[in-house]
Protein backbone atom coordinates (compact mmCIF):
# COMPACT_ATOMS: atom_id res chain seq x y z
CA UNK A 1 0.00 0.00 0.00
CA UNK A 2 2.10 2.93 -1.19
CA UNK A 3 0.79 6.07 0.48
CA UNK A 4 -1.36 8.33 -1.65
CA UNK A 5 -0.16 7.82 -5.20
CA UNK A 6 -2.53 10.60 -6.25
CA UNK A 7 -0.16 12.93 -4.43
CA UNK A 8 1.64 13.51 -7.64
CA UNK A 9 -1.32 14.39 -9.83
CA UNK A 10 -2.38 17.48 -7.90
CA UNK A 11 0.94 19.28 -8.26
CA UNK A 12 0.86 18.64 -12.00
CA UNK A 13 -2.57 20.27 -12.24
CA UNK A 14 -1.40 23.13 -10.02
CA UNK A 15 1.66 23.55 -12.18
CA UNK A 16 -0.37 24.06 -15.37
CA UNK A 17 -2.94 26.30 -13.68
CA UNK A 18 -0.17 28.56 -12.32
CA UNK A 19 1.52 28.54 -15.70
CA UNK A 20 -1.66 29.77 -17.44
CA UNK A 21 -2.43 32.39 -14.78
CA UNK A 22 1.14 33.69 -14.75
CA UNK A 23 1.25 33.69 -18.55
CA UNK A 24 -1.88 35.80 -18.71
CA UNK A 25 -0.82 38.22 -15.95
CA UNK A 26 0.46 40.96 -18.32
CA UNK A 27 -3.02 41.11 -19.87
CA UNK A 28 -4.57 42.49 -16.70
CA UNK A 29 -1.68 43.87 -14.61
CA UNK A 30 0.23 47.12 -15.16
CA UNK A 31 3.94 46.93 -15.99
CA UNK A 32 4.96 47.88 -12.45
CA UNK A 33 3.43 44.66 -11.10
CA UNK A 34 4.88 42.59 -13.91
CA UNK A 35 8.26 43.91 -12.89
CA UNK A 36 7.51 43.00 -9.28
CA UNK A 37 6.37 39.48 -10.15
CA UNK A 38 9.51 38.95 -12.24
CA UNK A 39 11.54 39.79 -9.15
CA UNK A 40 9.39 37.52 -6.98
CA UNK A 41 9.94 34.64 -9.40
CA UNK A 42 13.71 35.06 -9.40
CA UNK A 43 13.88 35.48 -5.61
CA UNK A 44 11.58 32.44 -5.20
CA UNK A 45 13.88 30.24 -7.23
CA UNK A 46 16.92 31.41 -5.27
CA UNK A 47 15.11 30.81 -1.96
CA UNK A 48 13.70 27.38 -2.94
CA UNK A 49 17.15 26.25 -4.13
CA UNK A 50 18.70 27.42 -0.84
CA UNK A 51 15.94 25.66 1.05
CA UNK A 52 16.92 22.33 -0.54
CA UNK A 53 19.90 22.68 1.76
CA UNK A 54 18.30 24.35 4.75
CA UNK A 55 14.87 22.75 5.06
CA UNK A 56 15.40 19.44 3.30
CA UNK A 57 19.01 18.50 4.09
CA UNK A 58 19.43 20.38 7.35
CA UNK A 59 22.49 22.32 6.17
CA UNK A 60 22.85 25.99 7.00
CA UNK A 61 24.87 27.65 4.24
CA UNK A 62 25.81 31.31 4.23
CA UNK A 63 27.48 30.93 0.86
CA UNK A 64 24.64 30.52 -1.61
CA UNK A 65 25.19 34.03 -2.88
CA UNK A 66 28.49 32.83 -4.35
CA UNK A 67 26.58 30.72 -6.89
CA UNK A 68 23.90 33.30 -7.56
CA UNK A 69 26.52 36.02 -7.95
CA UNK A 70 29.09 34.08 -9.95
CA UNK A 71 26.44 33.11 -12.46
CA UNK A 72 25.11 36.69 -12.62
CA UNK A 73 28.63 38.00 -13.30
CA UNK A 74 29.45 35.22 -15.75
CA UNK A 75 26.33 35.81 -17.82
CA UNK A 76 26.94 39.58 -17.81
CA UNK A 77 30.55 39.18 -18.97
CA UNK A 78 29.58 36.68 -21.64
CA UNK A 79 26.75 38.85 -22.95
CA UNK A 80 28.84 41.99 -23.04
CA UNK A 81 32.25 40.58 -23.87
CA UNK A 82 31.55 37.84 -26.39
CA UNK A 83 29.37 37.25 -29.43
CA UNK A 84 27.94 34.03 -27.97
CA UNK A 85 24.17 33.69 -28.27
CA UNK A 86 22.36 34.38 -24.99
CA UNK A 87 21.22 30.78 -24.57
CA UNK A 88 24.84 29.59 -24.66
CA UNK A 89 25.92 32.29 -22.21
CA UNK A 90 23.02 31.38 -19.95
CA UNK A 91 23.79 27.66 -19.76
CA UNK A 92 27.53 28.26 -19.54
CA UNK A 93 26.98 30.55 -16.54
CA UNK A 94 24.78 27.99 -14.82
CA UNK A 95 27.48 25.40 -15.53
CA UNK A 96 30.02 27.65 -13.83
CA UNK A 97 27.82 27.78 -10.72
CA UNK A 98 27.48 24.00 -10.75
CA UNK A 99 31.23 23.59 -10.98
CA UNK A 100 31.80 26.16 -8.24
CA UNK A 101 29.29 24.36 -6.00
CA UNK A 102 31.00 21.04 -6.64
CA UNK A 103 34.46 22.36 -5.79
CA UNK A 104 33.37 24.38 -2.73
CA UNK A 105 31.11 21.51 -1.66
CA UNK A 106 34.00 19.04 -1.69
CA UNK A 107 35.79 21.21 0.86
CA UNK A 108 32.78 22.12 2.98
CA UNK A 109 31.43 18.56 3.28
CA UNK A 110 34.33 17.73 5.57
CA UNK A 111 32.74 19.90 8.22
CA UNK A 112 29.42 19.89 9.99
CA UNK A 113 27.07 22.31 11.70
CA UNK A 114 28.55 25.62 12.74
CA UNK A 115 31.90 25.01 11.02
CA UNK A 116 30.20 24.18 7.77
CA UNK A 117 28.21 27.43 7.91
CA UNK A 118 31.34 29.49 8.59
CA UNK A 119 33.32 27.82 5.80
CA UNK A 120 30.57 28.52 3.24
CA UNK A 121 30.58 32.13 4.42
CA UNK A 122 34.36 32.29 3.99
CA UNK A 123 34.14 30.95 0.44
CA UNK A 124 31.46 33.42 -0.53
CA UNK A 125 33.63 36.26 0.84
CA UNK A 126 36.48 35.02 -1.36
CA UNK A 127 34.17 35.36 -4.37
CA UNK A 128 33.20 38.84 -3.19
CA UNK A 129 36.81 39.98 -2.83
CA UNK A 130 37.80 38.57 -6.22
CA UNK A 131 34.94 40.40 -7.92
CA UNK A 132 35.59 43.57 -5.97
CA UNK A 133 39.32 43.68 -6.64
CA UNK A 134 39.59 42.32 -10.17
CA UNK A 135 38.61 45.67 -11.63
CA UNK A 136 39.89 45.00 -15.16
CA UNK A 137 37.45 42.13 -15.58
CA UNK A 138 34.53 42.90 -13.30
CA UNK A 139 34.56 46.70 -13.16
CA UNK A 140 35.29 46.49 -9.41
CA UNK A 141 33.09 48.67 -7.28
CA UNK A 142 31.22 50.04 -10.32
CA UNK A 143 30.15 46.59 -11.44
CA UNK A 144 28.94 45.88 -14.95
CA UNK A 145 26.28 48.16 -16.32
CA UNK A 146 24.02 48.15 -19.35
CA UNK A 147 23.51 44.39 -19.67
CA UNK A 148 21.15 43.96 -22.63
CA UNK A 149 18.38 41.37 -22.94
CA UNK A 150 19.55 39.50 -26.04
CA UNK A 151 17.19 37.07 -27.81
CA UNK A 152 17.02 33.59 -26.27
CA UNK A 153 17.16 31.10 -29.17
CA UNK A 154 14.39 32.44 -31.48
CA UNK A 155 12.56 34.38 -28.80
CA UNK A 156 12.83 38.10 -28.42
CA UNK A 157 12.90 38.73 -24.68
CA UNK A 158 13.55 42.45 -24.77
CA UNK A 159 10.87 44.45 -22.92
CA UNK A 160 9.24 43.99 -19.53
CA UNK A 161 6.50 41.55 -20.59
CA UNK A 162 8.71 39.46 -22.87
CA UNK A 163 11.42 39.12 -20.24
CA UNK A 164 8.79 38.32 -17.65
CA UNK A 165 7.54 35.45 -19.80
CA UNK A 166 11.06 34.17 -20.23
CA UNK A 167 11.75 34.31 -16.47
CA UNK A 168 8.41 32.72 -15.70
CA UNK A 169 9.07 29.81 -18.03
CA UNK A 170 12.59 29.15 -16.72
CA UNK A 171 11.56 29.51 -13.07
CA UNK A 172 8.51 27.26 -13.43
CA UNK A 173 10.54 24.53 -15.15
CA UNK A 174 13.27 24.86 -12.49
CA UNK A 175 10.74 24.68 -9.66
CA UNK A 176 9.13 21.62 -11.25
CA UNK A 177 12.53 19.93 -11.45
CA UNK A 178 13.33 20.82 -7.83
CA UNK A 179 9.93 19.52 -6.75
CA UNK A 180 10.59 16.25 -8.54
CA UNK A 181 13.99 15.96 -6.86
CA UNK A 182 12.50 16.54 -3.40
CA UNK A 183 9.84 13.89 -4.05
CA UNK A 184 12.36 11.41 -5.50
CA UNK A 185 14.28 8.75 -3.56
CA UNK A 186 17.22 11.15 -3.41
CA UNK A 187 14.99 13.84 -1.86
CA UNK A 188 13.70 11.38 0.71
CA UNK A 189 17.24 10.39 1.65
CA UNK A 190 18.12 14.09 2.08
CA UNK A 191 15.23 14.47 4.50
CA UNK A 192 16.40 11.39 6.37
CA UNK A 193 19.86 12.97 6.67
CA UNK A 194 18.27 16.15 7.99
CA UNK A 195 16.41 14.12 10.62
CA UNK A 196 19.19 11.76 11.66
CA UNK A 197 22.42 11.60 9.70
CA UNK A 198 23.97 8.89 11.87
CA UNK A 199 21.10 6.50 11.33
CA UNK A 200 21.26 7.18 7.60
CA UNK A 201 24.87 6.00 7.64
CA UNK A 202 23.88 2.86 9.53
CA UNK A 203 21.39 2.11 6.77
CA UNK A 204 24.33 1.90 4.38
CA UNK A 205 24.18 5.37 2.81
CA UNK A 206 27.22 7.63 2.45
CA UNK A 207 25.87 10.81 3.98
CA UNK A 208 28.68 12.98 2.67
CA UNK A 209 27.93 12.16 -0.98
CA UNK A 210 24.25 12.94 -0.59
CA UNK A 211 25.00 16.21 1.16
CA UNK A 212 27.33 17.10 -1.69
CA UNK A 213 24.61 16.28 -4.23
CA UNK A 214 22.25 18.57 -2.34
CA UNK A 215 24.87 21.33 -2.31
CA UNK A 216 25.43 21.04 -6.06
CA UNK A 217 21.68 21.04 -6.78
CA UNK A 218 21.22 24.16 -4.64
CA UNK A 219 24.21 25.86 -6.28
CA UNK A 220 23.03 25.02 -9.79
CA UNK A 221 19.53 26.41 -9.35
CA UNK A 222 20.90 29.38 -7.42
CA UNK A 223 22.98 29.91 -10.55
CA UNK A 224 19.87 29.79 -12.75
CA UNK A 225 18.34 32.52 -10.58
CA UNK A 226 21.53 34.58 -10.87
CA UNK A 227 21.66 34.24 -14.67
CA UNK A 228 18.06 35.47 -14.86
CA UNK A 229 18.73 38.33 -12.47
CA UNK A 230 21.60 40.08 -14.31
CA UNK A 231 19.75 40.95 -17.56
CA UNK A 232 16.63 41.72 -15.52
CA UNK A 233 18.40 44.42 -13.51
CA UNK A 234 20.70 45.40 -16.37
CA UNK A 235 23.46 45.85 -13.81
CA UNK A 236 25.54 43.69 -11.48
CA UNK A 237 27.60 45.06 -8.60
CA UNK A 238 29.81 43.40 -5.99
CA UNK A 239 27.14 43.87 -3.30
CA UNK A 240 25.33 41.03 -5.01
CA UNK A 241 28.07 38.73 -3.74
CA UNK A 242 28.36 40.12 -0.24
CA UNK A 243 27.76 37.43 2.35
CA UNK A 244 24.98 39.43 3.99
CA UNK A 245 23.02 38.90 0.77
CA UNK A 246 23.14 35.14 1.54
CA UNK A 247 20.94 35.75 4.56
CA UNK A 248 18.10 36.83 2.27
CA UNK A 249 17.04 33.39 0.96
CA UNK A 250 17.50 31.96 4.45
CA UNK A 251 15.18 34.56 5.98
CA UNK A 252 12.69 34.10 3.16
CA UNK A 253 12.66 30.35 3.80
CA UNK A 254 12.15 30.86 7.52
CA UNK A 255 9.38 33.35 6.87
CA UNK A 256 7.57 31.09 4.43
CA UNK A 257 8.20 27.79 6.23
CA UNK A 258 11.38 25.86 5.53
CA UNK A 259 9.86 22.40 5.92
CA UNK A 260 7.53 23.04 2.99
CA UNK A 261 8.56 23.05 -0.64
CA UNK A 262 6.33 26.03 -1.36
CA UNK A 263 7.30 27.82 1.87
CA UNK A 264 10.09 29.93 0.34
CA UNK A 265 7.77 30.97 -2.51
CA UNK A 266 5.21 32.31 -0.01
CA UNK A 267 8.14 33.94 1.79
CA UNK A 268 9.43 35.52 -1.42
CA UNK A 269 6.03 37.03 -2.27
CA UNK A 270 5.82 38.67 1.14
CA UNK A 271 9.48 39.67 1.17
CA UNK A 272 9.34 41.48 -2.18
CA UNK A 273 6.02 43.18 -1.45
CA UNK A 274 7.10 44.34 2.00
CA UNK A 275 10.39 45.60 0.61
CA UNK A 276 8.52 47.51 -2.10
CA UNK A 277 5.92 48.82 0.31
CA UNK A 278 8.22 49.87 3.17
CA UNK A 279 10.85 51.42 0.89
CA UNK A 280 8.02 53.74 -0.21
CA UNK A 281 8.29 55.66 3.04
CA UNK A 282 11.61 54.73 4.65
CA UNK A 283 14.97 53.56 3.43
CA UNK A 284 15.36 51.51 6.62
CA UNK A 285 13.08 48.81 5.33
CA UNK A 286 15.44 46.08 6.60
CA UNK A 287 14.75 47.23 10.15
CA UNK A 288 11.01 46.75 9.77
CA UNK A 289 11.46 43.51 7.89
CA UNK A 290 13.76 42.27 10.65
CA UNK A 291 11.18 43.16 13.25
CA UNK A 292 8.44 41.37 11.36
CA UNK A 293 10.64 38.32 10.91
CA UNK A 294 11.43 38.27 14.61
CA UNK A 295 7.75 38.33 15.52
CA UNK A 296 6.94 35.63 12.97
CA UNK A 297 9.68 33.31 14.24
CA UNK A 298 8.53 33.81 17.81
CA UNK A 299 4.84 33.30 17.15
CA UNK A 300 4.81 31.23 13.93
CA UNK A 301 7.82 28.94 14.21
CA UNK A 302 6.65 26.87 11.23
CA UNK A 303 6.48 29.95 9.00
CA UNK A 304 3.49 30.96 6.93
CA UNK A 305 3.05 27.52 5.37
CA UNK A 306 3.36 25.86 8.78
CA UNK A 307 0.59 28.10 10.08
CA UNK A 308 -1.64 27.46 7.07
CA UNK A 309 -1.16 23.69 7.10
CA UNK A 310 -1.81 23.53 10.85
CA UNK A 311 -5.10 25.39 10.37
CA UNK A 312 -6.12 23.27 7.39
CA UNK A 313 -5.51 20.14 9.46
CA UNK A 314 -7.51 21.52 12.36
CA UNK A 315 -10.33 22.48 9.99
CA UNK A 316 -10.39 18.94 8.63
CA UNK A 317 -10.43 17.41 12.12
CA UNK A 318 -13.25 19.72 13.19
CA UNK A 319 -15.39 18.85 10.20
CA UNK A 320 -15.20 15.14 10.97
CA UNK B 1 32.80 -21.63 10.27
CA UNK B 2 32.82 -18.37 12.15
CA UNK B 3 31.17 -15.42 10.43
CA UNK B 4 32.33 -12.78 12.88
CA UNK B 5 35.59 -12.77 14.73
CA UNK B 6 36.69 -10.19 17.24
CA UNK B 7 40.41 -10.54 17.83
CA UNK B 8 42.02 -8.98 20.91
CA UNK B 9 40.06 -5.76 20.54
CA UNK B 10 40.64 -2.98 23.08
CA UNK B 11 39.07 0.42 23.53
CA UNK B 12 39.51 2.96 26.26
CA UNK B 13 37.90 6.31 26.89
CA UNK B 14 40.44 8.35 28.83
CA UNK B 15 41.31 6.27 31.85
CA UNK B 16 38.33 3.98 31.47
CA UNK B 17 39.16 0.69 29.79
CA UNK B 18 35.76 -0.06 28.23
CA UNK B 19 36.81 -3.16 26.29
CA UNK B 20 40.04 -4.99 26.96
CA UNK B 21 41.67 -7.54 24.61
CA UNK B 22 38.30 -9.04 23.91
CA UNK B 23 37.98 -12.20 21.85
CA UNK B 24 34.72 -13.37 20.35
CA UNK B 25 33.86 -15.77 17.57
CA UNK B 26 30.36 -16.26 16.20
CA UNK B 27 29.36 -19.00 13.78
CA UNK B 28 27.12 -18.53 10.78
CA UNK B 29 23.47 -19.06 11.78
CA UNK B 30 24.19 -18.79 15.48
CA UNK B 31 22.15 -16.74 17.95
CA UNK B 32 24.53 -15.32 20.50
CA UNK B 33 23.53 -13.28 23.47
CA UNK B 34 25.88 -11.07 25.41
CA UNK B 35 25.00 -10.46 29.02
CA UNK B 36 26.63 -8.39 31.69
CA UNK B 37 25.91 -5.57 34.09
CA UNK B 38 25.55 -1.97 32.96
CA UNK B 39 29.00 -0.68 32.06
CA UNK B 40 30.35 -4.13 31.22
CA UNK B 41 31.21 -2.87 27.72
CA UNK B 42 28.40 -4.48 25.72
CA UNK B 43 27.35 -1.37 23.83
CA UNK B 44 30.99 -0.35 23.30
CA UNK B 45 31.58 -3.75 21.76
CA UNK B 46 28.61 -3.20 19.43
CA UNK B 47 29.93 0.23 18.50
CA UNK B 48 33.34 -1.29 17.74
CA UNK B 49 31.91 -4.03 15.55
CA UNK B 50 29.53 -1.75 13.64
CA UNK B 51 32.12 0.96 12.94
CA UNK B 52 30.60 3.64 15.13
CA UNK B 53 33.93 3.87 16.94
CA UNK B 54 37.37 2.52 16.07
CA UNK B 55 39.28 0.10 18.28
CA UNK B 56 42.57 1.23 19.82
CA UNK B 57 43.99 -2.16 18.94
CA UNK B 58 42.87 -5.54 17.66
CA UNK B 59 40.83 -6.60 14.66
CA UNK B 60 37.22 -7.22 13.74
CA UNK B 61 36.82 -9.70 10.91
CA UNK B 62 33.51 -10.31 9.16
CA UNK B 63 33.13 -13.08 6.57
CA UNK B 64 36.89 -13.35 6.29
CA UNK B 65 37.43 -9.62 5.71
CA UNK B 66 38.78 -7.11 8.19
CA UNK B 67 36.15 -4.46 8.86
CA UNK B 68 37.74 -2.58 11.76
CA UNK B 69 38.51 0.90 10.42
CA UNK B 70 35.70 0.81 7.84
CA UNK B 71 32.95 3.43 7.96
CA UNK B 72 29.43 2.29 8.98
CA UNK B 73 27.94 2.46 5.44
CA UNK B 74 30.66 0.14 4.12
CA UNK B 75 30.13 -2.33 6.95
CA UNK B 76 26.37 -2.31 6.31
CA UNK B 77 27.02 -3.04 2.63
CA UNK B 78 29.01 -6.12 3.68
CA UNK B 79 25.85 -7.45 5.30
CA UNK B 80 26.29 -6.51 8.94
CA UNK B 81 23.55 -4.26 10.35
CA UNK B 82 22.74 -3.05 13.83
CA UNK B 83 19.94 -1.62 15.88
CA UNK B 84 20.32 0.87 18.72
CA UNK B 85 19.47 0.73 22.39
CA UNK B 86 17.80 4.13 22.26
CA UNK B 87 15.43 4.08 19.29
CA UNK B 88 17.24 5.81 16.47
CA UNK B 89 14.95 6.67 13.57
CA UNK B 90 13.81 9.61 11.43
CA UNK B 91 11.43 11.52 13.70
CA UNK B 92 9.82 13.84 11.12
CA UNK B 93 9.19 11.17 8.49
CA UNK B 94 6.26 8.77 8.50
CA UNK B 95 6.70 5.14 9.53
CA UNK B 96 6.37 4.20 5.87
CA UNK B 97 9.07 6.67 4.83
CA UNK B 98 11.36 5.48 7.63
CA UNK B 99 11.34 1.92 6.38
CA UNK B 100 11.46 3.12 2.77
CA UNK B 101 14.86 4.75 3.41
CA UNK B 102 16.22 1.36 4.46
CA UNK B 103 14.61 -0.39 1.48
CA UNK B 104 15.87 2.24 -0.98
CA UNK B 105 19.36 1.67 0.36
CA UNK B 106 19.01 -2.10 0.16
CA UNK B 107 17.59 -2.08 -3.37
CA UNK B 108 20.13 0.54 -4.42
CA UNK B 109 17.51 2.98 -5.59
CA UNK B 110 18.49 5.80 -3.26
CA UNK B 111 20.26 7.85 -5.92
CA UNK B 112 17.31 8.18 -8.28
CA UNK B 113 16.43 11.87 -8.52
CA UNK B 114 14.21 11.98 -11.60
CA UNK B 115 11.27 9.85 -10.51
CA UNK B 116 8.85 10.24 -7.61
CA UNK B 117 9.58 7.76 -4.84
CA UNK B 118 5.85 7.12 -4.40
CA UNK B 119 5.83 5.62 -7.92
CA UNK B 120 8.53 3.02 -7.30
CA UNK B 121 6.28 -0.05 -7.17
CA UNK B 122 8.68 -2.77 -5.97
CA UNK B 123 10.18 -0.51 -3.30
CA UNK B 124 6.79 0.47 -1.87
CA UNK B 125 5.58 -3.10 -1.99
CA UNK B 126 8.60 -4.31 -0.06
CA UNK B 127 8.05 -1.59 2.55
CA UNK B 128 4.44 -2.70 2.96
CA UNK B 129 5.54 -6.32 3.43
CA UNK B 130 8.00 -5.39 6.15
CA UNK B 131 5.46 -3.20 7.93
CA UNK B 132 2.94 -6.01 7.77
CA UNK B 133 5.42 -8.43 9.34
CA UNK B 134 5.94 -6.03 12.21
CA UNK B 135 2.24 -5.18 12.57
CA UNK B 136 3.08 -1.59 11.74
CA UNK B 137 1.00 -1.31 8.57
CA UNK B 138 -1.94 0.46 10.28
CA UNK B 139 0.55 3.06 11.49
CA UNK B 140 2.22 3.55 8.08
CA UNK B 141 1.13 7.18 7.75
CA UNK B 142 1.95 8.17 11.32
CA UNK B 143 4.91 10.49 11.85
CA UNK B 144 7.52 8.37 13.65
CA UNK B 145 7.89 10.81 16.52
CA UNK B 146 4.25 10.22 17.48
CA UNK B 147 4.67 6.46 17.98
CA UNK B 148 4.41 4.74 21.35
CA UNK B 149 7.61 3.41 22.89
CA UNK B 150 6.87 -0.18 21.91
CA UNK B 151 6.12 0.76 18.32
CA UNK B 152 9.33 2.77 18.13
CA UNK B 153 11.26 -0.32 19.18
CA UNK B 154 9.48 -2.30 16.47
CA UNK B 155 10.30 0.39 13.92
CA UNK B 156 13.91 0.31 15.08
CA UNK B 157 14.17 -3.43 14.42
CA UNK B 158 12.23 -3.22 11.15
CA UNK B 159 14.79 -0.70 9.84
CA UNK B 160 17.53 -3.24 10.39
CA UNK B 161 15.58 -6.14 8.97
CA UNK B 162 14.73 -4.08 5.87
CA UNK B 163 18.39 -4.18 4.97
CA UNK B 164 18.28 -7.98 4.72
CA UNK B 165 21.63 -8.38 6.44
CA UNK B 166 23.61 -11.58 6.83
CA UNK B 167 24.23 -10.75 10.43
CA UNK B 168 22.21 -8.65 12.81
CA UNK B 169 23.37 -6.84 15.93
CA UNK B 170 20.48 -6.03 18.23
CA UNK B 171 21.23 -3.81 21.20
CA UNK B 172 18.60 -4.56 23.86
CA UNK B 173 15.76 -5.02 21.39
CA UNK B 174 13.08 -5.30 24.07
CA UNK B 175 14.29 -2.46 26.32
CA UNK B 176 11.31 -0.69 27.90
CA UNK B 177 8.70 -2.94 26.29
CA UNK B 178 5.81 -4.39 28.26
CA UNK B 179 5.50 -8.16 28.55
CA UNK B 180 3.11 -8.58 25.59
CA UNK B 181 5.32 -6.46 23.36
CA UNK B 182 8.40 -8.36 24.55
CA UNK B 183 6.79 -11.67 23.74
CA UNK B 184 5.72 -10.65 20.26
CA UNK B 185 9.21 -9.25 19.61
CA UNK B 186 10.86 -12.50 20.70
CA UNK B 187 8.51 -14.35 18.43
CA UNK B 188 9.39 -12.02 15.59
CA UNK B 189 13.12 -12.37 16.11
CA UNK B 190 12.87 -16.17 16.28
CA UNK B 191 10.89 -16.11 13.09
CA UNK B 192 13.46 -13.97 11.34
CA UNK B 193 16.30 -16.19 12.38
CA UNK B 194 14.65 -19.33 11.09
CA UNK B 195 13.14 -17.81 7.94
CA UNK B 196 16.13 -15.82 6.80
CA UNK B 197 18.86 -17.95 8.36
CA UNK B 198 20.29 -14.87 10.07
CA UNK B 199 23.22 -14.82 12.38
CA UNK B 200 22.30 -12.83 15.43
CA UNK B 201 24.27 -11.11 18.13
CA UNK B 202 22.25 -9.39 20.80
CA UNK B 203 22.61 -7.82 24.19
CA UNK B 204 19.73 -8.11 26.59
CA UNK B 205 18.93 -7.58 30.23
CA UNK B 206 15.73 -9.59 30.23
CA UNK B 207 16.84 -13.13 31.11
CA UNK B 208 13.62 -14.58 29.77
CA UNK B 209 14.51 -13.22 26.35
CA UNK B 210 18.10 -14.38 26.65
CA UNK B 211 17.29 -17.97 27.57
CA UNK B 212 14.52 -18.32 25.03
CA UNK B 213 16.60 -17.04 22.10
CA UNK B 214 20.26 -17.77 22.57
CA UNK B 215 22.18 -20.78 21.28
CA UNK B 216 25.14 -19.56 23.23
CA UNK B 217 25.71 -16.91 25.85
CA UNK B 218 28.77 -14.76 26.44
CA UNK B 219 29.14 -13.17 29.83
CA UNK B 220 31.05 -9.87 29.93
CA UNK B 221 32.44 -8.11 32.97
CA UNK B 222 34.60 -4.96 32.98
CA UNK B 223 35.25 -5.13 29.25
CA UNK B 224 36.34 -8.75 29.22
CA UNK B 225 34.75 -12.11 28.49
CA UNK B 226 34.40 -14.03 31.74
CA UNK B 227 32.88 -17.14 30.25
CA UNK B 228 30.76 -18.40 27.37
CA UNK B 229 28.72 -21.45 26.59
CA UNK B 230 25.20 -22.84 26.11
CA UNK B 231 22.45 -21.25 28.26
CA UNK B 232 22.27 -24.11 30.78
CA UNK B 233 26.00 -24.01 31.37
CA UNK B 234 26.00 -20.23 31.88
CA UNK B 235 23.05 -20.46 34.21
CA UNK B 236 24.98 -22.91 36.37
CA UNK B 237 28.28 -21.02 36.27
CA UNK B 238 29.14 -19.84 39.81
CA UNK B 239 30.91 -16.65 38.58
CA UNK B 240 27.89 -15.57 36.58
CA UNK B 241 25.61 -16.37 39.46
CA UNK B 242 27.66 -14.32 41.84
CA UNK B 243 28.35 -11.29 39.66
CA UNK B 244 25.25 -10.97 37.59
CA UNK B 245 22.29 -13.25 37.92
CA UNK B 246 22.04 -13.13 41.70
CA UNK B 247 18.84 -14.77 42.76
CA UNK B 248 17.05 -13.84 39.55
CA UNK B 249 16.97 -17.22 37.80
CA UNK B 250 18.47 -19.54 40.31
Amino acid sequence: MPPKPQNFKNPIIWFFVSLVVLWAAPLFLPTFYIYLITEILIVSLFAVSTNVLLGFTGLLSFGQVAFFGSSAYAVSLLIKGTSLPFAASFFLSVGISTLAALIIGLFCMRLRGFYFAILTLAFSQIFFVVVYKWTSLTGGDDGIVGIPKKPFLFFDINGADAYYHFVMFVVMVSLALLYLIIRSPLGEVLQAIRDNSERTEFLGLQVRNYRLASFVIAGTFGGVAGALFAPFQGIVTPELLHWSHSAEPLMISLLGGMYFFFGPIAGAVIFVFIKEWITGFTEYWMFWYGLLLMLLIMYLPGGIMGFVSEHLKRGKDDSR
Amino acid sequence: MSLLEVRKVSKSFGKLQAVSELELSIDEGEVRCIIGANGAGKTTLFNLISGRIRPDSGQVVFAGEEISGMRPPQIVRKGLSRSFQVSNYFPNLSVFQNVRIAVLSRMRKSRIFYWPVSRLGPVNQRVSEILENFNLLPLAEVIADKLSHGDRRKLEISLVVAQEPRMLLLDEPTAGMNSTETESTIHLIKDLVTKLGLTLLLTEHDMKVVFSLADKITFMHYGQVVCEGPPQEIKANPDVKEIYLGGEVC
